[in-house]
């Protein structure tokens, strides 16, 4: 029983951590970020399964996050409010050529990083943008003038 | 055309199996919520506190409580070896004064309890990843070689 609580109570937590780390990070995976995922794993498992050594152990673990996996999605699927929690929503860093400086700030963008953005979309300049906006996933999406 | 409309059935069948898992965990199907079995006799009356069902890996506590009736002049205790076969012992709590052996059993020897007054021992487990299947946990409470109750147990370990 104590195997599926902690289970759960972790992944909820991990989670927690992914939304307040914020989407860009998670997309990039700079050896800071690196560090904290290799960190992270290796506490999770000692918190969830302790000496649990067995394959039982594991299986239940597994079992329990895949569920509330699928759980979390189904949710998200069907209730909107849900969804813009779990998943976030897109977000305007350019609008017309010019840079919304509160959103860049807020989700810790740089200028340079929508440049590069822009440049890997074969665009020259933030100017020539009409939207870059950063997506759900943290991917920014470039669209021309 | 079949083959598509049975496919949403086989991935929620699939899914049920997955769920029966942590439902079954949470039932305590797997461990290790502990259990206890009591035995009684005119001379005292003895209980004995530990899980029954254990998956490899995990440190366990067993409690043995035991309430002296009238005068119990050597108090042992008397394991069977189901307790002991590829487990680690952490710790026994008190210690015994004479730890023995005899046919398997463990017998743990704490000399004398007078009337009305009662012994704990807390026996801390830990079960060796390779100690899978069930096992006979009796435990006997004696004195000197004249046995006064007997608890029947099991345990069983999952892989």
């Amino acid at each position: 029983m104590d195997l599926v609580i902690r289970a759960t109570v972790v992944f909820f937590f991990v989670f927690l951590v992914t939304r307040v780390v914020g989407r860009r990070e998670l997309s990039q995976l700079e050896p800071f970020d690196l560090i904290l995922l290799v960190v992270v794993g290796d506490l999770v498992q000692q918190g969830v399964t302790q000496s649990d050594e067995s394959v039982t152990g594991a299986l239940i673990v597994i079992a329990t996050i895949a569920l509330l996996s699928i759980a979390v999605s189904w949710i998200s699927f069907r209730w909107r409010p849900i969804r813009v929690i779990t998943e976030g929503e897109p977000i305007v860093l350019v609008q017309d050529g010019q840079p919304i400086e509160r959103n860049m700030r807020r989700q810790r963008i740089t200028l340079e990083d929508i440049q590069e953005e822009a440049r890997q979309a074969q665009i020259d300049s933030v100017a020539d943008l009409r939207w870059a906006i950063l997506e759900d996933g943290g991917r920014i999406s470039c669209i021309p003038r | 055309m079949a083959g598509q409309a049975a496919g949403p059935w086989v991935r929620r069948a699939l899914l049920a199996c997955m769920a029966a898992l942590p439902l079954l965990a949470l039932l305590g199907v797997f461990g290790q919520h502990p259990s206890t079995s009591t035995a009684a006799s005119p001379a005292a009356s003895f209980s004995v506190t530990a899980p029954t069902r254990l998956r490899s890996g995990l440190i366990f506590q067993v409690r043995v409580k035991v309430l002296a009736r009238r005068e119990i002049k050597q108090l042992q205790l008397d394991f069977a070896e189901g307790w002991w076969e590829s487990m680690s012992v952490n710790s026994i709590v008190p210690e015994p004064s004479n730890e023995n052996s005899h046919d398997g059993q463990v017998v743990l020897s704490y000399g004398d309890l007078p009337a009305g007054k009662a012994l704990v021992v807390w026996i801390y487990f830990q079960a060796n990843p390779t100690n899978v299947g069930e096992r006979r946990e009796d435990v006997a409470l004696l004195d000197g070689a004249r046995q006064l109750a007997r608890v029947h147990r099991s345990l069983t370990i999952f892989p």
